[in-house]
């Protein structure tokens, strides 16, 4: 490791670090009225403008990056995790004021955008769909294949991290309230039971 | 007045940053970096050993005899020296002086692992910081900003955070103590200093919270500190006898001054007002009489019995 090698190294790594520091910032405008919510998720569109590669982000779902001003110095590619998150953030504001019906559009195009750069079995890729379950389930869509899926989050979760991690409990959480926000509920009966 | 971003920019660590960061220096910075880097690498490869003894999920905490020789066996030195002479106490010639200063009580691994945790830490704080400036954060809101932030670092560098002592990077308490300095100041209750002590134990349970769950997010690790946080930034809420005062300030200002000719009182409301603000104004004067005679009160206001 010569001191050049590890100083080129650490220029990108510090870049998606400082994405990420952003990005938890921007969650926390999460809260605001939509005036900020949106400006928000437009300073998310120019970080990702500025810092990561350039992407069609209108087709992921969101607003467009707008050009960097300066010539971009290191540029974190857009399968970077801090790159993932810092684009999950910004959707998050972007639908934050819309109509409940409208967002498994923006989720939809957002994880079918990041499924094309990410392995299938990526954490953050799993977030991204949980998240458009989520937004299915507040539109009112809680078919058969909206809890197969949040029944396979459960038990990935649980099969990763375990019965007690952070992870199974919140997916726990959202196939409950996708259980709640259910009309009817019809158990199948096990075979042989009467 | 300065912002807090303006103020986190004169902290004594970030003084140190800058100087050790600037052009003048790369070179010698270049050679800290290395040493980081190394650094990661021999936490990362001890990490994976001990994470198969440990629970599921769980960081335990790291400690490595003779880390600085490891270091500089992992970054390919020809021997320990080069790096045990950046960091020990005795600073004479380096460009760079360590973040630990001269104190001899300091180790030099103890001194190195400080700086590792502040240069792997900084690009996280200073993203946080950028956004909450640019937004005019609340302190609750810049609490809540740079906690995530930490939490990120955390769950990004979990055997640099794991390296025993188990801790956030050193910078943190200089930091809260910017977010909490100008906070509200109770003339009863602790003081500023004593919620910045307080929100640095908090960025340290926020750190084994995300050691203890390798599946908790930043928020769920924030979450765990979210209500005191809250609590010590917040401003105080209003006494009774300040409503009150606002109130009837206000209530004076609309009868004398009504707006588009509305009555801000029902007859009957004025009544009923009259007849309690009579009652209410011989307690008053009852209590203004008697406050100076430096009998014992207990907080409400009541003579204490000997």
């Amino acid at each position: 490791v010569t001191p050049d090698a590890a100083l080129a190294a650490d220029g990108q790594a510090r870049a998606a670090a400082r994405l990420r520091g952003a990005a938890e910032a921007l969650s926390v405008l999460e809260h605001r009225g939509p005036a900020d919510q949106h400006a928000a998720c437009l300073f998310a569109m120019s970080l990702l403008g500025a810092q990561a590669a350039q992407a069609d982000w209108p087709r992921a779902g969101l607003p467009a990056a707008p050009s960097p001003g300066e010539p971009a110095g290191v540029r974190i590619p857009v399968g970077d995790r801090a790159v993932v998150l810092l684009a999950h953030v910004a959707m998050v504001l972007h639908t934050a004021a819309m109509p409940s019906a409208e967002r498994p559009w923006h989720w939809d195009r957002l994880a079918r955008f990041f499924a094309a750069r990410l392995p299938a079995s990526d954490p953050d890729l799993l977030r991204l769909r949980v998240r458009l379950l989520g937004a299915r389930v507040e539109a009112g869509d809680t078919s058969r294949e909206v809890f197969s899926e949040l029944m396979a989050a459960v038990e990935f979760h649980r099969a990763g991290h375990g019965a007690d991690a952070y992870l199974t409990s919140v997916a726990q959480a959202n196939l409950s309230r996708a259980f709640r926000q259910r009309p009817t509920l019809v158990l199948s009966r096990e075979p042989g039971t009467g | 007045m300065p912002s807090i971003r303006q103020e986190l920019e004169t902290t004594r660590t970030a003084r140190w940053y800058r100087h050790a960061h600037g052009a003048r220096r790369a070179g010698a910075w270049a050679e800290r970096v290395r040493d980081y880097a190394a650094l990661r690498d021999v936490l990362a490869g001890h990490a994976a050993v001990a994470g198969t003894e440990a629970g599921r999920g769980e960081q335990p905490p790291i400690q490595l005899a003779g880390l600085l020789k490891l270091v500089a066996q992992r970054a390919h030195y020809a021997g320990a020296e080069p790096v045990y002479r950046r960091y020990r106490d005795k600073q004479q010639s380096q460009p760079i002086l360590r973040w630990a200063g001269p104190d001899p009580v300091i180790r030099p691994s103890a001194a190195f692992l400080a700086e590792a945790r502040i240069a792997a830490f900084w690009p996280y704080r200073e993203g946080a910081a950028e956004v909450a400036d640019a937004f005019d954060m609340t302190r609750v809101e810049w609490a809540a900003a740079y906690l995530r932030a930490l939490a990120a670092w955390a769950a990004d560098n979990r055997p640099l955070a794991a390296c025993h002592p188990v801790a956030p990077p050193p910078c943190v308490p200089e930091d809260m103590a910017v977010i909490a300095g100008a906070g509200p100041r109770w003339a009863a209750g602790p003081t500023a200093a004593d919620h910045a002590a307080r929100l640095s134990a908090l960025a340290g349970e926020v750190v084994r919270t995300v050691l203890r769950d390798s599946s908790i997010t930043p928020l769920g690790a924030y979450n765990t500190v979210r209500d005191e946080v809250r609590s010590l930034l917040s401003p105080p809420p209003e006494s009774l006898a300040d409503q009150v005062l606002r109130a009837v300030a206000e209530l004076t200002d609309r009868m004398t001054c009504p707006v588009d000719g509305d009555a801000a009182l029902e007859p009957g409301q004025a009544r009923r007002l009259h007849t309690m603000l009579g009652g209410l104004s011989a307690l008053l004067a009852q209590q203004a009489r008697a406050q100076p005679d430096g009998y014992p009160r207990t907080a409400d206001g009541y003579l204490r019995e000997a």
